[in-house]
């Protein structure tokens, strides 16, 4: 039951008040949610994590293809997201902000692996993040999770998603995947307007080759 | 660059219906010839409804509930650490510049302190005059090396304290800073003639030499 335009300041209470509150932030605009956890409203910050948390863990997915670790990095933005709070500037949307989080930690977490794996190699690292990928292979995915890629198709093209070389495949994966818009991802990336142009085209014409080896007759 | 490899690069701009006139023109027309650039658009365009189809993850029904124990550990703790905060003596950057004295001195200060009533308790003699900044430098006590078979451990050598005598009025005054047993005020000066800021007592002990350890 809602009491007024403004709900009470949530503290820890029931279930039943968590989702009363919920209700109450579910049509505010990100860049609201976010004044009134400042705020101190648990409800608000767990409408953006609602909001949000499926594209976060894609796009974290799409760079390491590992559910368990993806799932982790997600909620990780999220606690970032939480930490900062107060640095948040309605100057930029939220949107932005959390993705260059989830971006950041992507990256980071490719990092480790390569890291982990003991390779000192300077040109390995280098193909890691900007040259050919040689793939990391989802090591934790089980075959039950794989119900997330139905059918061979998409698998394929996970699969050749996940060979291209990292800054290919971040722009493109924003894109055509998370559909967000060519001025969105110069900011989340740090790069000009122009070059994420230039790596997304590229990027789809070497998927496109990629596939190509797996074609239907429709390819 | 041949006109294939421009209409590569064209390639997205054309399908996502933001190439300018110019380009338009210039695509259409390269394609009404090139078998090889047709197919190129044609399958990237194919790549592209591909990927918008591909199936996406979906997280866990538990994940939100974990986030949100995460930020309440969180706030816990940045609870805690505020009420500690709280309790704390305030101690503020503004007045530590206003005070003039870096954190430094007022550690030398305390040094400075415990040797002075350590010197007066072994009867040391004042060493120099107080209108004329001196040094004195004394000899390192001898160590006598641990006789064979004993116990004892064999201290390493001490450095002498130095002590530095100032006279009040001389050199530019930094400010005041009383030192935090209350024994006197001190006030920092540098010397006429340049150099390390010295304290130099003020207030109630005007007789007491300034040691500086460090």
């Amino acid at each position: 039951m809602t009491q007024g335009k403004t709900p009470r300041r949530y503290v820890r209470g029931t279930e039943a008040d968590l989702e009363q509150q919920r209700a109450f932030y579910r049509d505010l605009p990100d860049e609201d949610l976010m004044d009134h956890v400042v705020a101190g409203s648990e409800a608000a910050f767990a409408t953006l994590v609602d909001r949000y948390k499926n594209r976060l863990q894609n796009i974290v997915y799409r760079y390491i293809r590992d559910f368990q670790r993806s799932e982790d990095l997600a909620q990780e933005a999220f606690v970032r997201v939480y930490l900062h709070r107060e640095r948040y500037r309605k100057t930029g949307k939220f949107s932005t902000w959390i993705f260059t989080i989830a971006v950041n930690l992507a990256k980071n977490e490719i990092r480790r692996k390569v890291r982990l794996r003991d390779v000192l190699s300077l040109d390995y690292v280098a193909e890691m993040l900007g040259g050919s990928d040689p793939g990391i292979k989802d090591e934790s995915q089980p075959a039950a999770d794989r119900q997330a890629e139905r059918g061979q198709t998409s698998e394929v093209v996970a699969d050749a998603i996940a060979k291209l070389p990292v800054v290919y495949r971040e722009a493109l994966v924003l894109r055509d995947i998370e559909g967000l818009a060519y001025e969105e991802i110069a900011e989340i990336l740090g790069i000009p307007g122009g070059t994420v142009r230039s790596r997304i085209n590229r990027a789809r014409i070497m998927l496109k080759d990629k596939l190509k080896g797996f074609a239907k007759t429709e390819l | 660059m041949n006109t294939c490899q421009r209409i590569d690069s064209l390639v997205s701009a054309f399908l996502e219906h933001e190439a300018s006139p110019a380009e338009l023109r210039f695509v259409e027309s390269h394609l009404s010839t090139c078998p090889r650039c047709r197919a190129q658009i044609h399958e990237v365009s194919l790549a592209m409804e591909e990927l918008s189809r591909l199936p996406r993850i979906e997280t866990r029904s538990e994940f939100t509930d974990q986030v949100l124990a995460r930020t309440r550990g969180l706030r816990a703790a940045d609870l805690e650490s505020r009420e500690a905060w709280s309790m704390a003596p305030r101690f503020t950057t503004r007045r530590l510049f206003q005070w003039g004295v870096p954190l430094a001195a007022a550690a030398a200060l305390a040094i400075a302190l415990v040797s002075v009533q350590m010197a007066r308790r072994s009867g040391e003699p004042e060493t120099a005059s107080r209108t004329t900044p001196t040094e004195t430098a004394k000899p390192a006590p001898s160590v006598q090396p641990a006789q064979p078979g004993s116990n004892t451990t064999v201290p390493g050598p001490v450095l002498p304290p130095q002590v530095i005598h100032y006279g009040k009025g001389e050199g530019q005054s930094l400010g005041m800073v009383q030192d935090s047993y209350a024994l006197g005020t001190y006030e920092l000066r540098t010397p006429r003639e340049g150099g390390t800021p010295i304290l130099t007592p003020v207030a109630s002990k005007p007789d007491m030499p300034v040691v500086v350890t460090f």
